[in-house]
Parts: C-alpha cells; sequence; structure tokens
C-alpha cells in the first residue's frame, strides 16, 4: 500500500514518517518501518479499521511500564488515495520471531527456557486482566538489542471469560475440539502448551489433519520431560499458573512425585517381605 | 442502550448466475437495516472477487476472499467485524446527534472510550444472523468444512452475554427451487446441527434470490413480533 520512500504526515499530530519498508501484515492491518526527521526507526501500524487500531493504542498505553510490550508514541489519522487510514507508531524492535527459530531448530533445554519467559509474560498480562489470546510464533519477538521477549500485536487480546476476538487455528482451543473460544486460565495453557510443541518439533501441526493425540504421539520423545505437563496443557483445562511453575522447575514436582511413587512402592515391599519373616 | 444487531453473511465459491446482481439485493438489505457481508473461498478459481466485494460494500458489511482451510476463522472474524461496524455506525449517529461530530472527527485519543463502549456493547447485545449457504455444484467438496465452520460460529457465539440467535439458508434447492430455509431462526445448536447433516450441493448459483429470501425472513420475524405486542 505504502510505497518506499513515501512520507506521511499525520493529520492531528503533523509529525512525519518516511517509509522505509513493509515488515509485516497482520489481518486487518500493515507494518511499515519507518524513521522520522531525527532518524530515529519506528514501526507504523496502518490500516482502516478505526476500532482495532484505536483498540491496540489503548491497550499499549496501559502496558507502558511493561518491558515485554513495545513502546507506543502515538495515534494519528493520515489521508491516502482518499480514504481515511489509521495508524499507531510503535517501537521497532529490531530481532526476529519465533518463526525464524522455529525453522532453524532449537534444542529442548533453550525452547524451555524461552517458553518460561513466555509464560511468564502470559501470567503478568493475566494478572493485569489481559488474556493474550493470539498467542503464536510470528506474534513472539526476540529482541537482539536489548535481549529480551516481546509479545507484538495487541489488537486482539480479551478480558477475562469473553469471546475469543481473533485466533489462529493451529493454537486455538476450540478449533482442536477440547473447549470454549473463551478467555480463560486454559486456554491460556493450551495455546502455550502447543507453542511449545512447534518449538521444540520444529513446525505447527494443523487442526484439521491430527488429533491432539497424534501430537502428543509425534512429540513425546522430543518432549522429554516436559511429555506429561504437555499432555495436561493440551487438555485444555489446566492452570497456567502450574504450566509456569513446573517448567520453571524443570519439571520437579513432575519427578519428585514419580520418585516418591518409586520410595513408597519400595518401602511397601520392604515391609511386605519383613511381615513374611516375622511370619 | 439496546441494540438488535441484524446481519446476513453470504458463503460462497462461484458467480452468482442466476436471477439480478446481488449487490442490488445487498443494498435493499442495507436499508432496511440488515448488514450484508460477504465470503469467498477461491479454491477453484471460479469465483468473481468483484462480485464479494459488491456485496459487501453495497450491503454495508465487510468481505474476506479465503481457501476453505480458513473458513473457521474467517467466519467467525467477519461475523465479529460486521457487528462492530453496526454498532460504530449506531453510535457514530448518535454522536452526530449529540455533538455534530462523527466519531472520525474526534481527536484519535479521545475515541479510545467510545471503542472502549463498543467492545462492552458487542458482548451484552443481541445479534440476529442469518447465513446463506452456497450449495452449488462446485461447493460439494467444500460442504464439510463449511458445516463445521458454522458450528463452531454457534458454539463461540455461546459465550457472548447476549443473546445469539442464527438462521441457515441454503442456495439452491435442487436444481428448479432458488433458496430453501434449512433451518429458521434459533438459538438452538441443535436445530441447526439437525438442518446441516442433510446437506445436498448441486445446481446453479441464484446468490440475488437468496439474499431476498433472508431480508423477508428478518421482516417477518419483525411483523410477528409486533403481532404479539
Amino acid at each position: 500500500m505504502l510505497e518506499n520512500g513515501y512520507v506521511l504526515t499525520g493529520i492531528h499530530n503533523g509529525r512525519k514518517y518516511v517509509v522505509e519498508k513493509k515488515i509485516g501484515n497482520g489481518g486487518v492491518a500493515d507494518v511499515y518501518l519507518v524513521h522520522d526527521d531525527k532518524n530515529l526507526k519506528y514501526a507504523l501500524k496502518i490500516s482502516e479499521d478505526l476500532i482495532s487500531i484505536t483498540r491496540e493504542y489503548k491497550m499499549l498505553t496501559s502496558l507502558k511500564n511493561c518491558d515485554f510490550a513495545p513502546r507506543v508514541f502515538e495515534l494519528d489519522d493520515a489521508l491516502l488515495y482518499n480514504k481515511m487510514y489509521h495508524y499507531i507508531v510503535l517501537e521497532y524492535i529490531d530481532g526476529y520471531s519465533l518463526d525464524r527459530l522455529i525453522k532453524s531448530g532449537i534444542d529442548l533445554e533453550s525452547a524451555s527456557y524461552i517458553f518460561v519467559e513466555i509464560l511468564d509474560i502470559l501470567l503478568r498480562l493475566k494478572r493485569l486482566g489481559i488474556f493474550y489470546t493470539d498467542l503464536k510464533p510470528s506474534n513472539v519477538m526476540i529482541d537482539e538489542v536489548k535481549k529480551r521477549i516481546v509479545l507484538i500485536d495487541y489488537g486482539s487480546t480479551s478480558a477475562k471469560d469473553d469471546t475469543v476476538k481473533e485466533f489462529t487455528p493451529e493454537f486455538d482451543r476450540a478449533s482442536w475440539k477440547v473447549g470454549l473460544r473463551k478467555a480463560d486460565s486454559g486456554y491460556l495453557s493450551f495455546e502455550a502448551g502447543m507453542l511449545f510443541v512447534c518449538l521444540v518439533m520444529g513446525k505447527t501441526f494443523r487442526h484439521d489433519y491430527h488429533t491432539i493425540g497424534e501430537v502428543l504421539k509425534q512429540s513425546k520423545s522430543k518432549l522429554g520431560k516436559f511429555y506429561i505437563v504437555i499432555i495436561k496443557a493440551l487438555n485444555g483445562t489446566y492452570d497456567i499458573n502450574k504450566l509456569y511453575v513446573n517448567f520453571k522447575n524443570g519439571c520437579f514436582s513432575e519427578k519428585a512425585s514419580m520418585y516418591l511413587n518409586y520410595m513408597l512402592f519400595i518401602v511397601g515391599m520392604i515391609f511386605v517381605i519383613l511381615m513374611i519373616l516375622a511370619v | 442502550m439496546e441494540i438488535l444487531i441484524k446481519q446476513i453473511i453470504v458463503v460462497t465459491d462461484g458467480k452468482s448466475n442466476v436471477g439480478g446482481n446481488p449487490a442490488d439485493a445487498a443494498f435493499l438489505a442495507f436499508r432496511k437495516g440488515i448488514r450484508v457481508s460477504s465470503i469467498g473461498i477461491v479454491d477453484d478459481g471460479n469465483l468473481s472477487i468483484k462480485e464479494i466485494k459488491d456485496i459487501a460494500s453495497s450491503g454495508g458489511g465487510v468481505y474476506d476472499i479465503i481457501y476453505s482451510d480458513d473458513f473457521i476463522r474467517s467466519l467467525s472474524a467477519v461475523t465479529q467485524k460486521s457487528a462492530e461496524k453496526t454498532l460504530y455506525d449506531t453510535l457514530d449517529a448518535e454522536l452526530m446527534k449529540l455533538i455534530g461530530k462523527s466519531i472520525e472527527g474526534l481527536h484519535p485519543v479521545l475515541r479510545s472510550q467510545i471503542v472502549e463502549y463498543i467492545d462492552r456493547l458487542l458482548d451484552i447485545s443481541d445479534i440476529r444472523c442469518a447465513i446463506l449457504l452456497d450449495l452449488s455444484g462446485s461447493m460439494a467438496r467444500k460442504l464439510k468444512k463449511a458445516v463445521n465452520g458454522i458450528i463452531d460460529l454457534l458454539s463461540t457465539m455461546k459465550v457472548r452475554k447476549g443473546k445469539s440467535q442464527f438462521c441457515l439458508i441454503g442456495f439452491p434447492d435442487g436444481n428448479d427451487a432458488y433458496a430453501k430455509i434449512i433451518c429458521p431462526f434459533t438459538s438452538k445448536i441443535n436445530d441447526i446441527e439437525i438442518g446441516i447433516k442433510n446437506l445436498k450441493a448441486g445446481g446453479n448459483t441464484p446468490t440475488y434470490h437468496a439474499i431476498k429470501l433472508a431480508t423477508s425472513l428478518f421482516e417477518t420475524e419483525a411483523e410477528s413480533i409486533r403481532g404479539i405486542g
């Protein structure tokens, strides 16, 4: 839509931005890399849809103290080809999305390390009453400069128990038929669990070709110690707090309960043997 | 503020070839307060993208051009966006009456509150939605995905606090009739699931007549309510 080198002028605030290149499009909006007159770089997200751009602006201003969300600088209109467009100017994140990591492959330990950070962000948002329901690899950015993980795209977050506004079928609990399309803790656990499977397996699974059982079966050996927790997450009702704690401790509680079972079994056996001897 | 959101969603994979221009029927529906949106499935390449866009622009709705794999996501997004548009236009007109300014005329930052209000209304308003399903010959292979999409939409709408009623119209009805009501307005998912089970595809694409039939269905509904009152 916008050509490279185009100078965009805001109607209300009058600031000018020079378009460098298109860096993405998500649903109703396009995202461009732009710079201002001081040669500072920004990401500019532009759309005809007033509601979704305004919604995202509102959400991002409420998150301006959080380092996991891009900072938002302004909201303005621009007239292009006789049509009114609305845009927000965002902090430009110099890095790459999880898509690239999935293509290049990543080992289990690093995957779980990144995953814990993502879970931490989802939990922090949830504490603010914001359910991030469109989690997918292309929405998770790794900022190479500031060494942090950033979730982009806040145009479609939901409040607790609301209908999920936008979703990606591969990461959507309802498409996989294990629950409603409703923003709750189980929905977050499901999308996160699916993301982890994708990270580890290096590909996404489609709900119309696979069942959850098949996905689990195929990824069992690669998931290793995380297998049991992921089963629970893909169940659709798992508490995301528990998912976080389990991953944070490297599934320690799962391991511990396994060892405890062994111990009980051995103690039981010794008891039985002692009883036999006594008789 | 109580708003009843009335909308029609046309799902088709081909050119309309019987009857008048579908965009005209969409325009008439829009004049009667019913928003018409369209979803075009491009799998086979017989689809007229212009027709899909025209239906939505005359009908005041939104359109989406997709592959049949993407139907579930698209149907939910189109329903949502079209409902948003209805609420937006209603508030826009109210604002014009109150302060003589449209929402676009406000400063962008001030619009936040209006968008917040729209979001709240979106969850509590009643929605009445007619889905018009193309049953012409080429849809046969995509029918299962379309049916899954519709069932999925019904279960999604259950989450909302407002009431949602759906009606399903298939076109054509066999080789001679233009369109038939597969299931009249209902809020029970079961009713629609039963209607959907015996669907068969085959015949022409009388999109114009289908939109006409759906429009008249909204009207008889209104009359019967008036009759009771």
